[in-house]
């Protein structure tokens, strides 16, 4: 039992990844003084997805999914108030027949196509250009920040064969009844891989410096 | 006669001369088309257009300054386009944005793709104006650009119906593991799962074996169980829900101080396991009133027989010659109940919480008319040596609330209170006790404190397993985290600053303070008397602990306030602490 604090010390540090990315970063970046109160802030995320395993998971077929969540604060009072947010999602994919990225924006119920490429580095950039989302602003001469919030997830193996099923027109999902228990089981045990190989979650945070509404 | 005609003439030049003056803008807003879908065949036509013959190609930016022109069509690809000077043929950008300064000059259409037209009001083009917002997608032929159709609204609809695929319309084979425990082992729970979405509705039927790894995965009664439940909710988010659920089950005691994930791993990897059991076995009807996902009232009504269940030796990881703790024997009897649980949450993010409230009310009445009663403390409740009835009322408040106090810090508290409200004793099964990395970790679980046992109320009494016994509980956490600050992307710049990392590390300083405490005490000359219904604040047990929490995972170190002599304790908790 002595030994327990330093394996969960060690399952600690495994669970935060320092610097196994290159240059990931997320920004935000507020807008000049004068427009704080009438623009949102510009989101960019760089090379989130240049992880070796996240590139190889993604050309093996697994899209990607990036899930940006921007909130913003009031810090006003004792505690801070969270006054509103805004999320959107970032799908990568690559279509090994055509042998191109491809990556869409979805803000709620739009879809917004970043474009196609041939190369990761390509799609990466087109990620990673700036995005300016559709958020309540803030507004008289309270103190105010936003935080942004991403998460980057490969999407498994039932999530791919439904992406396949619905590119096929098949309006039946894919998670059916009819499929055997082994069937069931098989891909259980797929998707375990899957995620044992690194198709995991990983989380980024950044947020603005404290500002006025009127500066 | 002559002069009207010479006036209408006059007329009809002044009206041609003036129309010869309005600017290409009317002409031109005729023939303009700007739309924020581009279809595939208008990206086969920009294609098309793209590979003509051109007098000039361009994949980088490009300025056409005031003194140059160029004699044809113009294409440009992923690029941007300045004009100043003049083209004579057709220019298309894919891709791009396009700007026009004053005085430049297109004579053919203008087709523009993913981007933008500026200064087109004070330019001349001669043609139409063709703006395409969207992207358009396409992929490379030699110098051929040949368009390919664009997946992003399936991909779309595809992602919609994703993050809405557990609230639609499914049937399956549901095969899953519980909570690994030392009675059950490993229960395996197999069967079929139905939801159906209507008019009214959704409606979710669903029926579990359950079949259990202890002993080996024996095929015999001790491993088999099951769980039914069907239930239709009137209306989608907010609604009224009627349902009837039937079970045979190994219930756990106290389920409010660790997470199912953290009972688990405890038991198979350390042989630890920080709950007790009983079976229950019978049916519950209940009603539910919804309001989304953070608002619930549900009214229940059931009869159950809850029956004792002993520890078994199910395999574990590490530790595996040592013995279980016993599994305390429960009170066995049939009871009805009726109980009403109250559910409100409003936190911001429910696995990592930064603002909002999480409450969680409950009340149960009970009866039987016939209970055996498991071995307890005879302070904690009257002997029995034969069975007798229990009718009793109890309630159990949790709530929680998560603070943000500055960008990177939070207070979080929360407050338990438990215990007996009308009737008879309390039955072991919704009994109290504290002590452990759920409630005081500073305390060990199930301690036996010296002097008055205020964490299981057992009196100083050995019972097998050391059962939770307080008929009442209230429990203060108070924990104040702060971000760890890793510049290790990023820093300071003019516009602020911002920093990012993979998993947000926390540092946490934490106190806890509580008490569990029978309704009846013993009196200096050994008899049993009533006691007040809140003790002093005095005679309460507390800690204070600090920790690291990378959310998946929290390291944490406390120690006792009250009893200088207990050693500091070391606790794992999966995810934060509440």
């Amino acid at each position: 039992m002595r030994r327990l604090p330093l394996i969960a010390f060690l399952l600690l540090l495994l669970s935060t990844p320092l610097a196994a990315q290159r240059d990931a970063r997320l920004e935000i970046k507020l807008p000049s003084a004068s427009e704080v109160t009438r623009r949102s802030p510009e989101v960019s995320a760089q090379n989130v997805l240049g992880d070796r395993r996240l590139e190889e998971l993604l050309h093996s077929g697994f899209p990607a999914r990036l899930h940006f969540k921007l909130e913003l604060w009031s810090a006003d009072g004792v505690f801070d108030a969270l006054k509103s947010e805004a999320e959107w999602d970032v799908i990568v994919r690559y279509n090994p027949l055509e042998r191109r990225y491809s990556a869409v924006r979805i803000v709620q119920e739009h879809a917004a196509p970043l474009g196609t490429y041939a190369s990761s580095d390509s799609v990466q950039a087109a990620v990673a250009r700036p995005y300016r989302p559709s958020i309540r602003l803030p507004s008289g001469n309270g103190r105010h920040y936003y935080i942004v919030m991403l998460d980057v997830e490969m999407l498994s193996v039932n999530d791919i064969d439904e992406v396949e099923r619905w590119l096929r027109g098949e309006l039946s999902p894919a998670v059916r009844g009819e499929r055997s228990a082994g069937t069931a089981l098989s891909r259980g045990a797929k998707t375990l891989v899957t995620r044992l190989l690194g198709g995991r979650s990983q989380h980024y945070e950044a947020r603005t410096r404290v500002f006025r509404g009127r500066e | 006669m002559r002069t009207i005609i010479i006036a209408c003439c006059g007329l009809l030049l002044c009206v041609a001369k003036a129309g010869a003056q309005v600017p290409d803008t009317t002409q031109r807003a005729d023939t303009s088309q700007r739309g924020d879908t581009l279809s595939y065949d208008d990206a086969a036509e920009v294609a098309y257009l793209y590979n003509l013959p051109a007098a000039l190609r361009a994949t980088r930016d490009l300025t056409i300054p005031a003194s140059q022109t160029v004699e044809g069509d113009l294409s440009v690809l992923e690029a941007s386009l300045t004009v100043a000077g003049h083209v004579t043929g057709r220019v298309v950008v894919i891709n791009g944005d396009v700007t026009l300064t004053p005085g430049a000059r297109i004579d053919g259409e203008l087709v523009v793709t993913g981007g933008e037209v500026r200064g087109a009001d004070s330019a001349r083009v001669g043609g139409a104006l063709k703006l395409y917002r969207p992207v358009m997608m396409y992929r490379m032929e030699g110098d051929r650009v040949v368009a390919v159709h664009d997946e992003s609204r399936s991909v779309a609809n595809w992602f919609r119906r994703w993050k809405r695929r557990h609230e639609r319309s499914m049937s399956r084979i549901k095969l899953k593991g519980g909570t690994y425990n030392r009675v059950e082992g490993m229960p395996v729970l197999f069967g079929p799962s139905i939801r159906s979405n209507n008019a009214l509705g959704p409606l979710h039927v669903e029926a579990l074996g359950i079949y259990r790894s202890a002993d080996g995965f024996a095929w015999k009664a001790d491993n088999l169980g099951y769980t039914a439940n069907a239930e239709m909710q009137f209306g989608y988010g907010r609604g009224v829900a009627v349902g009837v659920d039937a079970f045979d089950v190994v219930q756990a005691v106290e389920p409010w101080q660790l997470r199912d994930s953290e009972i688990g791993l405890a038991s198979f990897f350390l042989r630890r396991d920080y709950r007790d059991y009983y079976n229950r076995k019978g049916w519950r009807g209940y009603l539910a009133l919804r309001e989304g996902s953070s608002l619930s009232l549900t009214l229940g009504y059931g009869k159950e027989r809850w029956q004792p269940r002993a520890a078994r030796d199910p395999f574990t990881l590490f530790r595996n010659s040592a013995d279980w703790r016993a599994n305390p024997t429960m009170d066995a009897g049939r009871f009805e109940l009726v109980d009403a649980t109250l559910s409100y949450d409003t936190r911001n993010n429910v696995d990592n919480p930064w603002t909002g409230w999480l409450i969680v009310a409950n009340v149960e009445h009970g009866w039987s008319p016939e209970v055996v009663l498991g071995p307890a403390a005879p302070v904690a409740r009257p002997d029995a040596s034969s069975p007798t009835s229990l009718d009793y009322t109890r309630g159990f408040l949790d709530a929680r609330r998560y603070n943000r106090i500055s960008p990177q810090s939070q207070l979080n508290l929360r407050l338990v209170f438990g215990g007996w409200l009308g009737g008879d004793a309390l039955p072991l099964q919704r009994r109290f006790s504290l002590g452990g990395a759920g409630s005081l970790p500073g305390y060990d679980f199930r301690d036996v404190t010296s002097g008055e046992d205020v964490l299981t109320c057992s009196d100083g009494a050995a019972i097998p397993g050391s059962p939770a016994q307080c008929e009442r509980v209230a429990l203060l956490q108070a924990e104040y985290r702060g971000n760890l600050r890793f510049h290790l992307f990023g820093g300071a710049g003019a516009e602020g600053w911002n920093w990012s990392f993979y998993h947000p590390l926390q540092w946490v300083v934490f106190a806890d303070a509580g008490r569990g405490w029978l309704l009846h005490e013993r009196e200096s000359d050994g008899t049993l008397g009533k006691t007040s219904a809140f003790p002093s604040l005095d005679t309460f047990k507390s800690d204070i602990g600090i920790g690291l929490d990378a959310e998946v995972l929290g390291i944490f170190i406390a120690k006792s306030l009250t009893d200088a002599g207990n050693p500091i304790n070391f606790s794992v908790r999966l995810r934060h602490r509440f």
